[in-house]
């Protein structure tokens, strides 16, 4: 479905100095610094896959979807979306009919007219023929409940309506594939959830393909199988999303409230673990965390149980959040 | 792809140009009371340059005629310069928006233009059509002003068609300049100036020296405003304006072909710069940058 070979974009830009000397200096000056945008990126999506491709910023993401949906040029290598490249000016028109784009920091509805009439828009643009485009526009507004604003100019919807509005405005046409830039920033947790269910059953109900990039990790493990890891330009990463976690280690922890203070070198020499860690935290839990590939939790859980009097139990899985901040940092203190 | 296939891809926008002519009432206002002093002042400017004594005559019109020439003109350079393709793409590029219009099946330059067109068709039924109407009534009746001929309706059509082609497409290409600048504002003002300066709007064209107002006459700018006014209020057909006209003596004093020769430079400007625009549109792709990883 999509094929992404070699892809590199550079772009130029001209080396300013501070000041008004510098300012002026600049004016004239032909320096110029090469950013390597994307450097020699290669994947593949296959159809009625949701993708997340998480970085962080400028990381290169952005870029890559905008050579995607035809936007930009390479420096070099390609993209193909059914055998098609989209940028080139003889196959982006047919490449597009099947591409919808949400960016996220910016709309695609018409600002100063009614919402309806940017959906009758695209109507035209895409060439749906009318009985079809009244039966897509009727299941859009269910799935995202746009009813209640439909016939307000765009410019006194809120920042949620607006997002769904958008959402539906990329789907009207039945895209088979789907690029979303950011689709959930600045929102709240309902309107959030809405946006994510609606994803889902875009995907499910119509096989479209999907790529998402954000900064939301909760969005990437409700919707992702697999996750593409972006690093100045580079992929770090590309797979399972369950992978990346025995990967980067699958970490778990135990909190546990007790009168008693847990000895920790006891609890490492009897379950013959060094690598188990203990924390206090500030509401007074005691943190247990350690690799579940190494031991068992069910043993560290009897073990606690039977050797201290037990208050309050919990047991957290590392999240998705926390593994990427930790190759981030990574990232940043190998660099 | 049939051609009525391809025009039905940008009815919305043409749609769109013409609601958002009614998007905001006050703006509306505005441009009506806008519209009325600015003929007003040029009015009294023209009183006072007749010095009162309406038989004389300057360019071979009367003050009469003259009035009619302002009110006229002063509708069709509202109409045809009330499009937003210069804005709109100043905006698209200086706010990123321009990458949303390029993910779509169209053409930017398509877009752009049919939504010019709707804006002048919103703009002329809600504003300058009431106000053509009434001031050219009240100059019919006080006046004798002659009434407007049919035919000068659909040569008026297609001269003014003409004119918003040229402007909207000159926007097209200098809004353009806003990709290596950003700086629009000073464009804008660049813009401006030179399209009065070289219409004549802002000296005379006859008071330049010689070659300069001759090259003037041939390019664009001279004919947005005076060809489509000329036209509609028949001054073609009155000898002794057309005779003040520069293409009269070079056309061996013929009437008719001073009107087909200024329509045809308007045509030619106006196919001629539409391609152009065209032309510039293909290389909007590489000149989007990236903007933010």
């Amino acid at each position: 479905m999509i094929k992404v070979k070699n892809l590199t974009y550079y772009f130029y830009k001209p080396i300013r100095k501070e000041g008004l000397k510098g300012m002026i200096q600049t004016i004239f000056s032909r320096k110029k610094e090469v950013i390597k945008a994307v450097d020699d990126i290669s994947f593949e999506i296959e159809e009625g896959e949701i993708v997340g491709y998480i970085g962080s910023n400028g990381a290169g993401k952005s870029t890559t979807i905008k050579m995607l949906s035809g936007i930009l040029t390479p420096t070099s290598g390609s993209v193909t979306i059914n055998g098609l490249e989209p940028y080139k000016s003889k196959s982006r028109k047919v490449v597009l009919k099947d591409v919808g784009v949400v960016f996220g920091q910016r709309t695609q509805l018409w600002w100063d007219l009614p919402l309806i009439e940017t959906f009758n828009l695209y109507k035209d643009i895409y060439e749906i023929n009318k009985d079809e485009y009244q039966k897509r526009l009727q299941y859009l507004t269910d799935l995202l409940d746009l009813s209640p604003f439909i016939n307000s100019p765009v410019r006194t919807l809120s920042l949620g309506q607006r997002m769904r509005a958008d959402l539906a405005a990329a789907l009207i046409h039945k895209p088979k594939i789907l690029f979303l830039d950011e689709p959930t920033i600045g929102l709240d947790v309902l309107v959030k959830d809405k946006i994510i269910e609606a994803i889902k059953q875009i995907n499910r109900n119509d096989k479209t393909t999907i790529l998402l990039t954000t900064h939301d990790m909760s969005d990437i493990a409700n919707l992702c199988s697999r996750i593409i890891i972006l690093d100045k330009g580079h992929i770090i990463y590309d797979g399972n999303q369950q992978v990346l976690k025995t990967r980067f280690g699958d970490i778990k922890h135990l909190l546990v409230l007790s009168e008693d203070k847990l000895n920790i070198d006891k609890i490492r020499t009897d379950l013959n673990n060094e690598e188990i860690d203990l924390n206090l935290l500030e509401n007074n839990y005691q943190e247990l965390s350690f690799d579940a590939n190494k031991i068992n939790s069910k043993e560290l859980l009897k073990y606690v149980l039977d050797n201290y009097q037990i208050k309050d139990i919990l047991i957290n899985e590392n999240s998705l959040t926390t593994i990427v901040k930790k190759i981030y940092e990574d990232i940043k203190q190998n660099s | 792809m049939k051609i009525s296939n391809k025009i039905r891809k940008y009815r919305g926008f043409l749609k769109g140009g013409v609601l958002t002519c009614f998007a905001y009432k006050s703006e509306i206002y505005m441009w009506v009371i806008s519209s009325v002093i600015t003929t007003i002042i040029t009015i009294l400017l023209w009183f006072s340059i007749y010095k009162k004594d309406t038989t004389i005559t300057h360019n071979g019109l009367t003050f009469y005629e003259m009035l009619a020439y302002l009110i006229t003109a002063n509708m069709v350079i509202s109409a045809v310069s009330a499009t937003n393709t210069f804005y709109e793409l100043g905006t698209d590029i200086r706010e990123g928006k321009i990458a949303i219009n390029l993910t779509k099946p169209i053409n930017y330059r398509s877009r752009c233009l049919s939504n010019s067109f709707g804006v002048l068709i919103g703009n002329t039924v809600l504003v300058m059509l009431p106000i053509f109407i009434i001031s050219f009534l009240v100059l019919h009746f006080v006046t004798g002003l002659p009434l407007i001929k049919w035919y000068n309706i659909i040569l008026f059509v297609i001269s003014i068609l003409c004119s918003l082609i040229i402007i909207d497409s000159l926007d097209f290409i200098i809004g353009q300049v806003g990709f290596f600048t950003g700086a629009l504002f000073g464009i804008i003002l660049m813009k401006d100036s030179i399209y009065q300066f070289c219409s004549g709007t802002l000296i005379p064209l006859s008071f330049l020296p010689k070659t300069i107002s001759t090259v003037f006459r041939f390019l664009p700018f001279s004919s947005i405003n005076e060809t489509p006014t000329y036209i509609l209020l028949g001054f073609f057909e009155n000898e002794t304006i057309v005779s003040q006209d520069y293409f009269y003596s070079l056309t061996g004093n013929s009437v008719p072909l001073t009107i087909v020769i200024k329509l045809g430079i308007q045509i030619f400007w106006a196919i001629a710069l539409l391609l152009l625009s065209y032309l510039a549109n293909k290389k909007i792709n590489h000149r989007v940058v990236s903007v933010g990883g």
